[in-house]
């Protein structure tokens, strides 16, 4: 590694080149490897399925969805937080396993608020049109 | 040491094309990643259908042609404004009034109502080509409803979908 003046260190160049490269390899890898776990495709897959379902309520019904698998993936993530919320003043599911963002999805029917409840300990998700 | 643009051996000089190269790997990375997650969960085709059936399921119980329009679609219908009018989704309702003859056609009443995206273009195409991925997914339910009025009605409903 090239030293500075003094032969002390190494140059300004060679420091930000390296810093540079190493949050580049670094933020690949952080995306390649998230996506590799599945991560993403849970994500995705669920808040689709999820909002799929809400715009198919008829009114006057109940669904109750299963989030085993959504718990599961959290805990592989360690990730702490709520997998998923239903928002609906915005009509959007957010399915979060990994932290970061999630995936978020739009539904087009109208919910009214306090509709929408999520049971952590039995791990399900209960929404009613 | 940098003298007059070159640089002394060993030392890493910080070039557009390192950070070129840097953009064109990440690009390709995350793209390819991106289409590929895209691609598994496609549900514009299924969103569509739904979009479809909810809206002509709701006229089939409160159709009134003196009323129709799409703020009555949006009362009643139980569709969410924002979300329809956000620009992923388009409906457009087209009310014939129905003849009990074979031999007469049925008789167009009014303009189509359109609500968000004029999205004609690309189903029309898709109607005669066949399904094209970049294009959003539309569908179409028509149905016989008895109107308030005591008439019988031909709606076709036309959706398409583009959330991704």
């Amino acid at each position: 590694m090239k030293t500075n003046k003094r032969g002390v260190g190494p140059t300004a160049s060679t420091i930000v080149f390296l810093v540079i490269t190493i949050v580049f390899f670094a933020s690949m890898f952080f995306f390649v490897s998230r996506a590799g776990s599945g991560a993403d495709l849970i994500e995705k897959v669920h808040s689709k399925q999820i909002a799929l379902v809400i715009d198919s309520l008829r009114p006057g019904t109940e669904v109750r969805f299963d989030l085993a698998e959504l718990y599961e993936a959290a805990e592989k993530n360690n990730y702490k937080g709520l997998p998923v919320i239903v928002n609906t003043n915005n009509n959007e599911v957010t399915v979060n396993v990994a932290g970061g963002e999630g995936n978020k999805q739009k539904f087009f029917t109208k919910l009214e608020a306090g509709s929408v409840s999520l049971n952590q300990e039995e791990e399900v998700l209960i929404v009613k049109s | 040491m940098l003298i007059k643009g070159k640089k002394a051996a060993g030392e890493m000089v910080i070039s557009p094309w390192m950070i070129l190269n840097f953009a064109i790997i990440g690009i390709v990375i995350v793209t390819g990643i991106l289409i590929f997650l895209a691609a598994q969960a496609d549900v514009r085709d299924q969103e569509a259908e739904i979009l479809a059936t909810g809206v002509l399921d709701c006229l089939s119980e409160k159709f009134s042609l003196t009323d129709l329009s799409a703020n009555f679609i949006f009362e009643n219908c139980n569709l969410d404004r924002k979300v329809i009018e956000g620009g992923d989704y388009y409906i457009r309702l087209t009310v014939s009034r129905a003849s009990l003859s074979v031999s007469e056609m049925n008789e167009r009443v009014g303009e189509p109502i359109r609500i968000g995206v004029n999205w004609d273009t690309e189903c029309d195409f898709q109607e005669k080509q066949g399904k094209e991925k970049n294009f959003p997914q539309c569908a179409e339910k028509s149905g016989f409803i008895l109107g308030k009025d005591n008439e019988y009605y031909v709606v076709e409903v036309r959706t398409a979908s583009n959330q991704r």
